[in-house]
């Protein structure tokens, strides 16, 4: 079998941390642009790839076991490599997402050496907000200047959050460090385009009025996922809300919960031993409609 | 069940009320008491095990860092610059020179399959400058077997030309692929793109096993052999498999050792990593602990990789890398803190230190915890006033004493300098500031053996015999403190081993001489044997 005729044509996708990889890996699995790809990601923790996208087109996702301490792409990267162009089904396309403090230089290389692949296109992503914070940051300076200077090309966001002078700077500072690359300006990359970072979900409040404090202590374990939706739903109301929970699973999982600025996380823990939270909120119905939905779970 | 007395020539027990005695009592697999053999004998009837009488009895030791891939490695060959032991005990020599490390490949390439590759590891360029072990050397052993050489740092190999042919890296364009004066790969390949051809052509992987049952107990009989009694493999993948191995191999009764597999987070999205340790701590049990999480940030000095404060290197690049940026490891930090776990950092450099000191202001701050014993490892390169913040913050140290040894010489001359090279592994200023730390030996980065570790804590000695950072040494019997309650302090565990008192595990090393009042050096007193929940392991 021929196979370089078989090679999987790849993109390189670089970028710093929170530069937009993963909106862009949602982007182009919503697009469906790409037939049959298989995306390869890394970075735990700053991926939340949309799921029912996935599993409406016939693209898959292999997540990277970041192992190793020095390059940022090893682990099982080389084993995930191997696996991959032996599958049955090989995919048409694969779309590589870097760690963000891997170099694209090396990886271009090797995309373009490996058996079973070919380099389609390298990309960095910038995040035009972040760009100057990163450019001085001498902890990753080196590696931000690489990721731009040696791809082909650079698809810049975020300039939107910026003033047109800040606006002209950052882009003369970008074709300074790679002349040649070709500029990709994202127009709509956020949601509600045009707009500066969103507000505070706490600053929208609708509800007003004195603040009261209210302790709740939940006799039994409890779904946990009716808990998110009802803090979710609750949110314009609510202020702080902070305790721990044991779940109704079969482990009795317990968890963490806090609520602030608007925004709900749950933490499996070991702490503690009580199931109580406390909640901080406006005054008024709905409070008190929470505090009876919460007694209820 | 009955109780059993050890007696001793002495007996050192890290008990500061009861510090030493001659004769140790066990019941039930504990401690019962140190004390004279007519006190004892107030419990009831008492066996006398004479066996160990003429020896000397300290709390079995703990190793806070090292990996199960030394279980594994062996199965290739070793061609490191220094002597070791392998998990059978079979000394290898150190390979000093070109010549003996072509000897030693010369030996071993008829063995086996000849059409698989010979594989070794240890080899360490850093002791051949100037004198090149390359793809010429290597076709002189042999033309048609391919012959792959890993480097110690793993991030760099020497092959031969039967591998350049089946990878064609002839044909190929990458930085790591080094030629020489004829355009023609000298054999020499550097960093991951270049070495995944090889694995790719010849389809294997070094650390293939390593999370095996059968790692885990020639790990566990190369660490009783050197007293140890409590071990740590502090980077486990944590998948069904690793877990099922780790279950698999403590649940035998004879197992030699309590195994502390820490999680190596990097490989997890922290929900699930946090869910997957608190999971797996329902399978805890007296030879299996979980609940450590294990995060990487930087790299390794000698391989000019740790990320380092001005002035950075003294040759070569001017820093280190990140193994994930710095804010993935903030966010970690905050996650493992609140939930609840206990994490234990790679920091090699002082900026890496740097960045997880501000991690833990953090999560201290907005998440008050005390007694969390977040413990930075290695930490060789901390500054004072990054000391007083760790002592401040509560945390715990793992000092990596064997690096003086084994690279003290290379940081001299290339990497740190004079003055840095005085302040690495401070373990003086550690147990001044009051900070709680062990020492250790990562093995296989370098060898299994406490009292090996405790001798370099203690002497400072480079491998060329140069003293570096006198006023860093401690003294034996704080280094033996670090090689047990120390390093049990660092994993939790002090509540259980570490120190022979009465309610704890009955873990003891054996030793032929006083390692307080001998003056054999610390690294060539022997080790007898070892007991683990008072039985002798060498029964096993």
């Amino acid at each position: 079998m021929n196979d370089t005729a078989m090679a999987i044509p790849t993109t390189l996708l670089c970028g710093f941390l929170g530069s937009g990889k993963t909106t862009r890996i949602n982007r182009m699995i919503g697009d469906g642009a790409l037939k049959n790809a298989l995306f390869l990601v890394n970075d735990f923790g700053s991926i939340n790839i949309d799921a029912e996208l996935i599993e409406s087109r016939e693209d898959s996702i292999l997540r990277l076991n970041n192992g190793c301490a020095c390059c940022g792409i090893a682990g099982n990267f080389s084993a995930q490599l191997r696996d991959i162009k032996r599958w049955e089904q090989r995919p048409e396309q694969l779309v590589f997402e870097a760690s963000g403090i891997a170099r694209p230089r090396p990886l271009m290389q090797l995309f373009d050496a490996a058996q079973g692949y070919a380099l389609n296109v390298a990309e960095s992503l910038i995040d035009a907000s972040a760009f100057e914070r990163h450019y001085r940051d001498p902890a990753i300076d080196d590696i931000f200047i690489a990721q731009i200077r040696e791809v082909t090309r650079l698809r810049i966001n975020r300039l939107n959050w910026l003033s047109a002078a800040q606006r002209d700077l950052i882009t003369r500072e970008i074709i300074a460090i790679n002349p040649q690359a070709t500029l990709i300006f994202e127009e709509n990359f956020e949601e509600s385009p045009g707009e500066p970072p969103p507000p505070m979900p706490a600053m929208n409040r609708t509800a007003s009025g004195p603040l009261a404090s209210r302790s709740v202590t939940l006799p039994r374990p409890i779904d946990v996922a009716a808990l998110d939706a009802l803090l979710a739903s609750t949110a314009t109301e609510l202020v702080r809300a902070k305790g721990t929970v044991t779940a109704n699973d079969t482990a009795r999982t317990r968890y963490l919960v806090q609520f602030a600025g608007g925004r709900a996380t749950r933490v499996a823990t070991t702490a503690g031993k009580t199931q109580a939270l406390v909640v901080i909120g406006h005054q008024g119905e709905a409070l008190s409609a929470f505090i009876d939905a919460l007694d209820a779970l | 069940m009955g109780i059993t007395a050890y007696t001793a020539r002495t007996i050192h027990t890290m008990n500061p009320s009861q510090p030493s005695g001659q004769c140790v009592a066990v019941r039930d697999g504990r401690v019962l008491g140190v004390g004279p053999l007519e006190e004892i004998q107030r419990f009831g009837e008492v066996r006398i095990d004479a066996r160990y009488a003429d020896k000397i009895l300290v709390p079995g030791f703990v190793e806070g860092h090292s990996h199960a891939l030394e279980g594994s490695i062996w199965d290739h060959l070793y061609l490191g610059y220094f002597d070791k032991r392998d998990p059978d005990g079979r000394h290898w020599q150190g390979l000093r020179s070109t010549e003996a490390v072509s000897q030693r490949i010369g030996e071993y390439v008829g063995e086996g399959p000849q059409d698989s590759p010979l594989i070794a590891w240890g080899f360490d360029p850093v002791y051949f400058e100037g004198e090149r072990i390359d793809r010429r050397l290597l076709d002189a052993l042999s033309e048609d077997r391919p012959i792959v050489v890993i480097h110690a740092s793993l991030h760099g190999m020497t092959v031969n030309s039967a591998v350049i042919r089946l990878a064609q890296l002839n044909d190929k364009t990458l930085d790591g692929i080094v030629r020489d004066g004829d355009g023609q790969p000298n054999g020499e390949l550097q960093e991951l793109p270049a070495m995944h051809l090889v694995f790719d052509a010849l389809g294997f992987d070094i650390f293939d096993g390593a999370s095996s049952e059968r790692a885990l107990q020639r790990y566990a009989q190369a660490a009783r052999r050197e007293g140890i009694t409590t071990i740590t493999d502090l980077l486990n993948p944590m998948s069904d498999a690793a877990l099922e191995a780790l279950r698999g191999a403590t649940a035998h009764d004879d197992f030699p050792v309590r195994l502390v597999p820490a999680l190596n987070a990097l490989a997890w999205d922290p929900q699930a990593g946090s869910e997957r340790v608190i999971d797996a701590m329902r399978y805890n049990h007296e030879r299996l602990h979980f609940g450590l999480v294990k995060l990487v940030t930087d790299g390794a000095i000698q391989n000019f990789t740790a990320r380092l404060q001005w002035p950075g290197y003294l040759s070569g690049p001017e820093n280190g890398v990140w193994n994930a940026p710095p804010q993935t490891f903030h966010d970690m930090v905050q996650h493992y803190h609140q939930a609840g776990l206990q994490l234990h950092v790679h920091t090699n450099g002082d900026e890496a230190v740097a960045i997880i000191l501000d991690a833990l202001d953090e999560a201290l701050a907005m998440w008050p915890r005390p007694d969390h014993r977040h413990t930075l490892q290695h930490v060789q390169l901390i500054r004072q006033d990054q000391l007083k913040r760790v002592a401040r913050l509560g945390a715990c140290l793992n000092i990596f004493a064997n690096h003086i040894h084994y690279w003290g010489d290379i940081h001299l001359a290339k990497t740190l300098g004079f003055d840095r090279c005085q302040r690495l592994e401070p373990a003086a200023s550690a147990a001044r500031l009051g900070i709680p730390f062990g020492i250790h030996c990562d093995a296989p980065v370098t060898p299994l053996s406490p009292l090996f570790t405790a001798w370099c804590a203690t002497t400072r000695q480079t491998a060329s015999g140069v003293v570096l950072g006198d006023a860093e040494k401690i003294s034996r019997a704080r280094a033996l403190e670090a090689i047990t309650l120390g390093a049990a302090y660092t994993l939790r565990l002090d509540d259980r081993v570490g120190s022979l008192e009465p309610g704890k595990w009955a873990d003891v090393t054996v030793l032929g001489e006083d390692p307080l009042t001998s003056d054999t050096p610390l690294k060539d007193i022997r080790v007898h044997d070892t007991l683990l929940s008072g039985r002798p392991t060498s029964d096993g």
